[in-house]
């Protein structure tokens, strides 16, 4: 055993979920000795370029990783930073609805309005959550507004966290201006100049109190060398906190129960996925919704009635070909269109069911044991039936579904929207449902007989082991969940220093 | 990448982006992405992917008595539409799959950008 690999807490992940933590941590104990173990390579702006190929890269699977029944495909970084370093810097706070169910439910009182508000009026202004001006609107945005407005459907503007956005609209495969706030471009930073050490292309193989068995990965060309010999090696510390997202803190506990002694009914239960389509209408003319920021006004009108938001969005050229249904020459064609695209972002609220679960087959490797509902599957046509009529509502003049009856719908199916989009058209082996929300596994709460960790993120059973991350969350957010999970992140580094 | 798995790809990716079967040139720029993305998925995956392009060869020869690599591009296009029809999800799925690989790794090309008008990254180091 190294004496270099014993710290005073360990951090298994660098996004948003351990990133927080750690930052916090040292806020109270800048004496701590920290060490963030990353399963991904280090990479930082100087190593994005923009290219969409090269940077699937800085997701699991090359984006690609599939749930068991192969019915969602599910983008989960797996570089430093997390997934901080890839989404769009969308910023909602937690719906109130969904804290009082936490509160009353799952027992997780600390959630009150004055902590809530407090914390996140701080963690906003640190990381520069703001509301973007309409003059940053790109005509995707513009088109959105346009046509939701004229259907009587209230339009609200999103907040993100940038500084200094050059609006290169490439957010999505790292920000190469540093401009995005996450936590590669805030935390990670601060927390090294107060010495937290990091380990990265570290994959955590097990976890047993004060313990943690690691693999280490060969570098990956371009991104910083290892400063830890490949292999297996052990890190010790007071407290672990797992923080490596949904796909794998679960895993990580599944594969260390035993050793544990811990009751592992609960772990990885509950998952929701937040699924999501992301579909295309074709403008007349031009307008070249891949420059500008890709997304700053949403509706959720329908959130409350039927289970879903609706938020603009913009892809590259590869993920809009998979997104837009059908293969040959039709689809061709209307890539040819790509730069006359209009995109509408649907998001369903799906409910956490014990049934949907992250699980390991005999290797240990994680597996996403998750069926979509029926009510989701409502929800989800429900919200291409709306965002069709934005379509149109817009000036589409073809618009490519994953649910209708023919493709594309031209504005003579305006009229016949919910018989052309239904159902019955819905076949989800081969539809491009993705997600990038996943949420739960390990969830809060002070039942121990329901929930995985209590109200400060211990495991249940374990002296030493805490989560921080999405995992801990008891049920869907229904929206954008980081900075919930930084809240979350916040109140565990807090009870950790109590403790 | 193994020949006939990649003779394989090349001849389904002429079915999914028929301009990859009208313009031959475009072969060499599609597998070297296609390669590219393949390569970087994990081990599990990659097996998969090469076990749907052994059972699409398998179902070539209950469909039409004759390897994938053997039919002409009409008979490929029909049984391609076949497989995304198939009454086994599982196969539609990977098929599905398969095509988004297809799909982002033929979109990937710089020349195709210019006919999408995509005027690709502005980041100076990725020229």
């Amino acid at each position: 055993m190294k004496k270099e690999l014993e710290f005073d807490v360990i951090v298994v992940g660098s996004g948003v979920g351990g990133a927080t933590f750690t930052d916090y941590l040292l806020r109270k104990n800048p004496d701590l000795r920290i060490a963030i173990v990353e399963s991904g390579p280090y990479r930082t702006k100087e190593n994005f370029n923009q290219r969409e190929i090269d940077m699937t890269a800085m997701y699991y699977n090359r984006g690609a990783v599939l749930t068991k029944n192969l019915q969602i495909g599910i983008s989960a970084a797996n570089t430093l930073g997390g997934s901080s370093a890839v989404y769009t810097g969308v910023s909602f706070r937690p719906p109130e609805s969904v804290l009082k169910n936490w509160r009353h439910t799952f027992g997780m009182d600390f959630l009150t309005e004055t902590f809530v508000n407090e914390s996140l009026d701080e963690i906003e202004k640190e990381i520069s959550v703001h509301e973007l001006p309409e003059s940053w609107d790109n005509d995707n945005n513009k088109l959105f507004r346009k046509g939701a407005e004229a259907l009587g459907y209230p339009v609200k503007r999103l907040k993100i966290n940038t500084k200094d956005c050059q609006q290169q609209g490439f957010c999505n495969l790292g920000c190469t201006t540093g401009a995005k706030q996450g936590t590669l471009e805030v935390q990670l930073p601060k927390v090294t100049q107060k010495g937290v050490r990091f380990f990265c292309n570290t994959k955590v193989i097990s976890v047993e109190e004060n313990k943690l068995n690691v693999v280490v990965s060969p570098t990956p060309e371009g991104t910083k060398v290892n400063n830890l010999k490949e292999g297996k090696h052990i890190f010790k510390a007071e407290k672990i906190v797992l923080a490596a997202g949904v796909l794998n803190t679960p895993a990580i506990l599944l594969r260390s129960a035993k050793k544990l002694r811990i009751n592992n009914k609960n772990i990885g239960r509950y998952i929701t996925l937040h699924p999501a389509f992301n579909i295309n209408g074709i403008q007349p003319e031009p307008i070249k919704n891949y420059r500008g920021f890709p997304k700053t006004v949403y509706s959720d009108h329908f959130s409350d009635t039927d289970d879903f938001y609706l938020e603009t969005s913009f892809y590259f050229p590869g993920v809009t070909a998979k997104n837009n249904p059908g293969y040959g020459d039709l689809h061709q064609e209307i890539m040819k269109d790509y730069h006359k695209m209009m995109s509408i972002l649907i998001l369903a609220h799906d409910k956490a069911e014990y049934k949907n679960r992250i699980t390991i087959d005999k290797k240990g490797n994680s597996i996403i044991d998750y069926t979509v509902s029926e009510k989701s599957k409502i929800a989800l046509v429900k919200a291409l039936q709306e965002a069709t009529k934005i379509f149109f509502s817009a000036g589409c003049k073809k618009i490519m579904l994953p649910a209708a009856k023919h493709l594309p719908l031209t504005p003579t199916d305006e009229n016949n929207i919910e018989e052309l989009v239904s159902l019955k058209y819905l076949n989800l082996f081969k539809t491009p449902l993705s997600s990038a929300h996943p949420q739960g596994g390990a969830r809060m709460g002070k039942d121990k007989t329901t929930a995985v960790c209590d109200q400060n993120g211990k495991v249940f059973g374990t002296r030493s082991i805490y989560i921080s991350d999405a995992s801990l969350f008891p049920t869907s957010v229904k929206v954008n969940p980081y900075e919930t999970i930084m809240l979350l992140a916040k109140h565990v580094a807090e009870e950790i220093y109590e403790e | 990448m193994d020949p006939h798995f990649k003779e394989n790809i090349i001849l389904l990716a002429e079915v999914i982006v028929p301009q990859i079967y009208k313009k031959e040139s475009l072969q060499y720029s599609f597998i070297k992405y296609f390669k590219q993305i393949f390569s970087g998925l994990e081990e599990n995956s990659s097996k998969k992917i090469g076990l749907l392009v052994r059972v699409i060869n398998i179902l070539s020869y209950f469909y039409y008595l004759t390897s994938f690599n053997r039919l002409s591009y009409k008979k490929r296009k029909k049984f391609v539409k076949a497989l995304f029809n198939f009454p086994v999800g599982t196969i539609v799925a990977g098929i599905t799959g398969l095509r988004s690989l297809i799909l982002i790794s033929y979109y990937g090309i710089d020349q195709i950008w210019e006919e999408i008008d995509y005027e690709g990254p502005l980041n100076k180091k990725a020229s």
